[in-house]
């Protein structure tokens, strides 16, 4: 376990500002207490510093995870965000589009979001942009990247994909071996 | 038993019919033939479909050329080596392409190019010299030459005024490694001009000091890097001898260095980089803009449409009828589009 250095540090708070923008701010100034980010085998979890410090007793190999999981670098460098990191982002989320009940079985079975699926979007989402998915009944489901704007959005066919995978809460039960 | 001799004979016959003749005959065109190189050529011209048939053609074209080869070969003169039945070629008729390309002319030596400036031209000397002294023929060269040169030079006399103790023949013998050494210098200056080396004209050169290893800071390098060219970079290497080893820099090779676990500039650190990346300057971003606007047009048709609705739904609520009202939107819709 170890403190990331500045080029992951800035991967990762590339990555999340897609998602919430310059509200990482809130995830690192907390009143309730201190917060870090950690590295431990590729994966960085976010976690309470005193917790961190009640981990760092254990040995490097032994430690499976500590807080939670927000996501992994690859080989390349390039940093992955996980579905553990959807309770941390949801709140703060700058962009979201919300799917009707129908599309919302296939966007959890790791499916690109329809038009016809589309229930909301936020105004002036731009495209490629980093975006939270939540069901009507407002429950986060996952994330995902605009793939039209909001404007486009209105004018799209119905089968054409508004919104690109990239994480749903299906996740947990079809990849829990990879999400510790 | 009584054998039918007609009866084999037509068999024979008809078995041999079967088999392919060698009595081939060539299409519109002459073959080329070159016994020389074994070699034939079919200039006839191949049907142009790509089928079996045509490869079947292919085959009997080639048996064919084969046997036409085989029909000349066997026509030549045949001549027996050692219990050997053999063929005499002809001479090839077929120029063949060379090996090898052809050598570059060898690039003139400084003398050489001299000479053909001036326009000297080497006389040709003849190989024997007649020696008044030895009565006989000595070879200008070689080692006969030598050898007749001891013979004749067994006495030598001091020139003029030499040093008594200066021994001739061992001042002779000094005289030819020093002319050899001469030659062989530049015989190396010519091949260097000749490769474009630039070399330095005259004196001693630092290269010669780096060669003997005179110069001490050369020799420090030379072991700082012998040390560290190991698989390991020189990590389990033993110690250099005392002087040397002191010397020795540490090794210039950045260490990856990470951030203590716990420390409380961390906080202050990472608000920095958030910093550097949320304040980057805005980019102009032409499908945002255009994405902005498109948006924004839509915006405002809405909201122009919303208005023109409410001012017409006012009839709506009016004592006149309804279907007045939606008639009045219809063309406040159809006026706009104007």
């Amino acid at each position: 376990m170890r403190p990331l250095t500045e080029d992951e540090t800035k991967a990762l708070f590339e990555k999340l500002s897609k998602y919430i923008g310059e509200n990482i701010k809130c995830l690192l100034d907390r009143p309730d207490g201190l917060y870090c980010f950690r590295l431990q085998k590729d994966r960085v979890f976010y976690v309470q510093e005193k917790i961190m410090k009640m981990a760092a007793t254990f040995p490097r190999d032994a430690l499976m995870s500590l807080g939670t999981c927000f996501g992994k670098f690859t080989k390349s460098g390039k940093f992955r965000l996980h579905i553990t990191a959807l309770d941390f982002l949801a709140p703060y989320a700058k962009h979201k589009v919300w799917l009707k009940a129908s599309a919302e079985q296939q966007f959890l079975y790791g499916r690109n979001a329809m038009k016809s699926g589309l229930g909301r979007i936020t105004e002036n989402t731009d495209k490629y942009q980093g975006v939270v998915v939540y069901s009507m009944s407002d429950l986060p489901l996952g994330f995902g990247v605009a793939a039209k704007a909001t404007a486009e959005c209105r004018h799209a066919e119905p089968m054409s994909v508004v919104c690109f995978h990239q994480a749903d809460v299906g996740e947990y039960i079809r990849n829990e071996a990879m999400l510790i | 038993m009584p054998v039918d001799v007609s009866g084999v004979l037509a068999q024979a016959q008809g078995r041999a019919s079967s088999l392919p003749t060698c009595q081939v005959e060539s299409g519109p065109l002459e073959w080329v033939l070159d016994p020389g190189h074994l070699l034939i050529s079919d200039p006839n011209a191949l049907g142009d479909t790509h089928s079996v048939e045509q490869g079947n053609q292919l085959d009997d074209r080639a048996r064919k050329n084969a046997q036409v080869l085989m029909n000349r070969v066997f026509s030549l003169p045949i001549v027996r080596v050692e219990e050997v039945t053999c063929v005499a070629l002809p001479a090839p008729v077929t120029p063949l392409p060379r090996e090898k390309p052809i050598p570059k002319p060898k690039p003139l030596t400084k003398w050489e190019k001299f000479a053909q400036e001036k326009g000297i031209v080497q006389k040709k000397k003849t190989p024997m010299v007649w020696d008044d002294v030895v009565k006989d023929w000595i070879p200008r060269f070689g080692y006969k030459k030598a050898v007749a040169e001891q013979t004749k030079n067994w006495m030598m006399p001091y020139k003029g005024n030499a040093p008594d103790d200066e021994d001739p023949f061992e001042k002779a013998i000094e005289s030819k490694r020093e002319r050899v050494a001469k030659n062989e210098l530049q015989r190396l200056r010519n091949v260097a001009r000749n490769k474009k080396v630039k070399i330095p004209k005259v004196g001693v050169t630092p290269m010669v000091e780096k060669q003997t290893g005179k110069n001490p800071n050369d020799l420090k390098k030379a072991a700082e890097l012998a040390k560290k060219s190991t698989a390991s970079l020189g990590k389990f290497q033993p110690n250099l001898p005392g002087s040397l080893e002191k010397n020795i820099k540490p090794s210039q090779g950045k260490k990856r260095k990470f951030d203590p676990l716990v420390s409380a500039t961390e906080k202050d650190k990472n608000m920095k980089i958030l910093q550097q990346i949320t304040s980057k300057a805005p980019k102009l971003d032409l499908k945002k803009a255009v994405g902005r606007e498109m948006f924004h047009q839509d915006q405002e048709r809405e909201t122009s449409k919303r208005q023109t609705a409410g001012k017409k739904g006012k009839g709506r609520f009016n004592k006149k009828s309804g279907e007045r009202a939606k008639k009045g939107k219809a063309s406040g819709r159809g006026g706009k589009r104007r």
